[in-house]
């Protein structure tokens, strides 16, 4: 009878033990492994863009009002911040996304505001910039409008932080 | 500009640019009418945020000017403080509020009062909020506008 049992007793016992000793091992181990990856996996999670409503097809080469809001955090308080973008495309078909931020000293800007053709104008001290978000000398702003990023997800739009223009 | 400590330093800085204050003007009503007085905060307040957004550069945003509803020189103060805003050198001084006895005090105050009816916000989505608000505020943008290119001409 015994003759006839493929596996003894004591192989029986070692390959449960190693079999019950690898999960518990396995058990203990993934957790960590799952922690110190982390923050890689979190990094590509994250993003800097945030979406909007705007179609990237229906947009022209006329500057286009874009409003998109997401939660910012202003110390223990969080809040739904909206923020506006002034979007077109360029000749060259290029997305470009104007920050309307004024640089002079913060007001809302608005395109062709005042019968200012193809002007972006602020109303607080009559500045004005280009279309590419120049500023025009001779007017209180020193700075061209911030540009914000953007990217394309599913036909739609997404902005990210605005920076620096260079034009 | 905002009431705070990083905002009123650039005042200081560009006061020629910035001649105009506004004074969100609400009731203090601890009796019964405390959540209509409170209700009438909380939508100047935030009619109050939008302006500052759209004319930052221009205007500074007073703390607000609260008053007891049921004295008898209730009005008293905003006389008071458009004369200090003035001589701060701010030209065109604005009274918000939802109060609408102070429409018969336009005069007295020195400034410009701006009534607006408050709507209960309560438990209204965010974006029906704000949609509601910046209606509002249009209108106002284009008053304060008109004052400002009166004064020019």
């Amino acid at each position: 009878m015994s003759k006839k049992q493929p596996v003894s007793r004591r192989q029986f016992l070692n390959y449960t033990l190693t079999g019950v000793g690898g999960f518990m091992a396995a058990g203990m181990l993934m957790p960590m492994v799952r922690f110190a990856v982390d923050p890689v996996l979190k990094g590509e999670a994250a993003g800097d863009f945030h979406p909007t409503q705007q179609k990237v097809s229906e947009l022209t080469d006329t500057p286009v009002r874009v409003d998109f809001s997401y939660e910012q955090t202003d110390a223990w308080y969080t809040s739904e911040v909206t923020h506006t973008a002034w979007v077109y495309k360029n000749n060259k078909g290029d997305i470009v996304a104007l920050s309307p931020v004024c640089k002079h000293l913060g007001c809302t800007v608005s395109w062709e505001g005042n019968d200012h053709k193809d002007k972006f104008f602020c109303p607080c001290h009559n500045g004005l910039y280009e279309k590419n978000g120049k500023n025009v000398p001779g007017t209180p702003p020193l700075k061209p409008l911030d540009v914000y990023p953007t990217a394309e997800k599913d036909g739609l739009l997404q902005l990210g932080k605005p920076e620096a223009n260079n034009v | 500009m905002n009431w705070n400590g990083k905002d009123t330093a650039l005042f200081l800085q560009q006061k020629e640019y910035i001649d105009t204050a506004i004074v969100p003007v609400v009731p203090a009503d601890f009796g019964p009418g405390m959540s209509g007085a409170a209700e009438q905060y909380e939508f100047i307040q935030l009619l109050v945020t939008f302006l500052e957004k759209q004319f930052k550069g221009r205007l500074l945003v007073t703390p607000p000017h609260a008053y007891l509803p049921d004295l008898d020189e209730w009005a008293s103060d905003a006389a008071e403080w458009t004369d200090r805003l003035k001589k701060a050198g701010f030209k065109h001084v604005f009274l918000f509020t939802s109060d609408s006895r102070w429409r018969e005090r336009e005069e007295e105050t020195g400034a410009a009062v701006i009534w607006v009816p408050s709507v209960p916000l309560g438990d209204m989505e965010d974006s029906v909020k704000y949609s509601l608000i910046e209606n509002q505020a249009k209108q106002i943008v284009n008053i304060i506008v008109q004052k400002w290119q009166d004064s020019v001409s």
